[in-house]
């Protein structure tokens, strides 16, 4: 059915006006319901989300910015907002099919996204992380277990226990530190 | 994958068998069409319960129907009924200069949801965005 969709919205791309008010839309409602669904799935009233962002005041801006006929949010807010709710914000330029994947694609999760703390649960519960790794990023778990099974090769659990580093944020490293393991058997 | 609600549109089976939603949104402003490209799959995958800040349940003439709504200049609207976790679109509208205008009466949207459930092979499609 998602291949039907994105052939009937991929259809109706190949008007450029339908493309510009695309990116519109695309924007408005999406940050609309996701503002919503965060602050539902994270048990917070407007007013306790205003006073999250530092300003009681902005309790009624919040009421707006769930609207998604709204649309004049600014870079300020969204960060504001991105770490109020303790979650990554992206903001960034990306071809059209990479909009209608994200449309075709929802689910809660997507909608809402978990917080920093609730991500550090899952990965914990997923592949049973010891306390020495607690807080490796969900991204360098899976990217460290997605490489093939070679005699060269760790689990992310495997590595960081053996080295007993700390969090590396950055993917390249990640990918240095599985090559630096093996190179030690 | 299965979403939380699904929306289905009338098709006119009995006339010309088309899709009355994608023919109307089609000649809807571009803003419209890219407007309910959005918000009906967010409505279907936002889990329950129905999240009624994002549509307006109507009285009156219109009673019980829900409406979706594109605010601007004018506004366009997707009139259907929930039934369940199911949405049946059976008419349009716009509301310009306080007019509001409706591509069918009620009682005519009514039996269009009716024919949508007890044959919704012949008078339901799950809804098109081409």
């Amino acid at each position: 059915m998602n291949t039907i969709k994105r052939e009937q919205i991929w259809e109706s791309l190949q008007d450029p006006d339908f493309r510009k008010q695309l990116i519109d839309e695309h924007v408005n409602v999406g940050i609309a319901f996701q503002i919503h669904g965060l602050r539902e799935r994270q048990g917070l009233n407007q007013k306790q989300l205003a006073e999250r962002l530092g300003d009681k005041k902005k309790q009624p801006l919040i009421s707006a910015w769930e609207n998604p006929n709204y649309g004049k949010y600014t870079l300020g807010t969204l960060k504001d907002l991105a770490k109020a709710f303790d979650v990554g914000l992206l903001v960034r330029f990306v071809p059209f099919n990479t909009l209608v994947d994200w449309t075709i694609n929802l689910t809660r999760d997507v909608i809402a996204p978990p917080s920093f703390n609730e991500e550090r649960i899952i990965v914990t519960t997923e592949i049973g992380i010891t306390p020495l790794n607690k807080g490796v990023p969900q991204s360098i778990v899976s990217f460290i277990n997605s490489i093939p099974s070679t005699p060269s090769t760790f689990s992310a659990s495997t590595i960081y226990m053996e080295q007993g580093k700390e969090m590396i944020p950055n993917m390249e490293k990640g990918k240095e530190m599985s090559h630096a393991a093996a190179g030690n058997i | 994958m299965d979403t939380e609600y699904t929306f289905y549109d009338y098709i006119d089976a009995d006339g010309d068998g088309s899709n009355v939603i994608k023919s109307w949104l089609n000649g809807a402003g571009k803003d419209a069409k890219a407007y309910f490209t959005h918000i009906i799959p967010y409505l279907e995958s936002s889990p329950p319960p129905w999240i009624t800040k994002y549509t307006t349940l109507m009285r009156g003439d219109w009673d019980d129907f829900i409406e979706l709504r594109k605010t601007g200049k004018v506004q366009y609207r997707l009139l259907g009924k929930m039934i369940y976790r199911n949405i049946y679109l059976v008419a349009c509208g716009i509301h310009k200069d306080q007019n509001y205008i409706t591509s069918v009466t009620p009682a005519t949207a009514l039996i269009r949801v009716s024919q949508m459930i007890t044959n919704p092979a012949k008078y339901g499609r799950e809804h098109e965005y081409n």
